[in-house]
């Protein structure tokens, strides 16, 4: 007889229950099963009424992130037997506002994502493409930084965007930095005006929270720390 | 482009940051002079009123104090403001509790400075 895992899971509907509630599901444990397997077993097998959300399932859109055993990472790339343990606890996101069970509200998350402009604004007085070559310096300085997916891991691990509600965070911040470091973007000046006020750089305290959850092994606080750099030396950079 | 109220005080928390920074290294060798002479220089020594009072006459200590007092100060209130940054206390609200560390710092400093300079 195979083993079994000892799930539990956040139930909560707003507005309906009064009080959120975990619930312990029995599930048989396979070969290579990452937690986005047992919750679509649970779902499928046990309680058709169970909410959660994925979508790509290998990792690329970020839509299936949760707080599996006290951290913030992907369902779909977590393996059970990376947990060491037969005892899962699984919770929605902290930081958001839960919409039911383990799926969360994005909106706060994006609403700052939104206001550091995260799209590329093109220079005006270029007329051609700006040829960025493969090894060139500047793109290697934030080639690791590009591949973040919004998945809201490391904004739902920040202490800081627990405390203060009004913080960017550090997905948002991170991708300002992309975009302020990208000579091509002619929207640099006024990014850097925009993290550069007090819910912007100056709460981060590099905890590296950020760092430990992102499951595409980012640095937010190594971004931020070359914002605040640039934000202190604006003036001689030759930004803002 | 113009300013917003925004920007003023980001500006300030890029100075206060800057700050933030030289002032504990600053505060690395002022504590250790401080230390040094108070601790490590006689080992066991009893500390007397008239010894300080010596020590104070000789200026570059006493300007080591003074630098101690200054750093010290700045360093332990901007600290504490970032903290109450920290926790979204509305904009307002932040800039008066602002206003009132940089007034306690005036005081305190004023107060510890004019104590230091009594001795000399």
């Amino acid at each position: 007889m195979g083993s079994f895992l000892n799930v539990t899971l956040f139930r909560y509907l707003p507005g309906t229950d009064h009080s959120p509630r975990y619930e312990t599901f029995e599930v048989p444990e396979s070969k290579q099963m990452a937690i986005l397997d047992v919750l679509t077993y649970i779902q499928k097998h046990l309680d058709r009424s169970l909410t959660f959300r994925y979508s790509c399932r290998i990792g690329m859109c970020g839509s299936c992130a949760l707080f599996i055993n006290g951290r913030s990472r992907l369902a779909c790339r977590t393996l059970v037997d990376g947990l060491g343990t037969k005892d899962i606890h699984i919770r929605p996101l902290p930081n958001l506002p839960v919409i039911k069970d383990l799926t969360v509200d994005l909106t706060p998350f994006f609403d700052k994502y939104e206001k550091i402009k995260p799209y590329f604004i093109a220079k005006e007085d270029r007329e051609d493409f700006y040829r960025v070559p493969e090894g060139a310096k500047e793109r290697i300085l934030v080639d690791k930084m590009l591949e973040c997916i919004t998945c809201g891991a490391c904004f739902s691990s920040c202490t800081m965007v627990t405390t203060n509600p009004f913080y960017l965070g550090p997905a948002a911040l991170n991708r300002a930095f992309c975009l302020i470091a990208d000579k091509r973007d002619g929207a640099g000046a006024k990014r850097l005006r925009l993290v550069n006020g007090p819910e912007g750089v100056w709460r981060c305290h590099g905890q590296f929270n950020c760092m430990e959850v992102c499951p595409k092994k980012i640095i937010p606080t190594w971004s931020i720390q070359q914002l605040k750099k640039r934000c202190v030396f604006k003036k001689w950079m030759g930004i803002g | 482009m113009k300013q917003t109220m925004e920007n003023k005080i980001g500006n300030w928390n890029a100075i206060a940051w800057l700050l933030q920074r030289l002032t504990a290294v600053g505060l690395l060798l002022f504590l250790g002079i401080h230390f040094w002479l108070l601790h490590y220089r006689h080992p066991g020594e009893v500390i007397t009123y008239d010894s300080v009072l010596m020590r104070l006459r000789f200026q570059p200590l006493l300007l080591a104090d003074l630098g101690l007092l200054i750093f010290g100060l700045f360093h332990a209130l901007n600290g504490l403001q970032a903290i109450i940054q920290d926790y979204g206390f509305g904009a307002g609200g932040k800039r008066g509790l602002g206003w009132i560390l940089l007034l306690l710092g005036l005081v305190m400093g004023l107060l510890g400075g004019f104590a230091l300079w009594q001795t000399f």
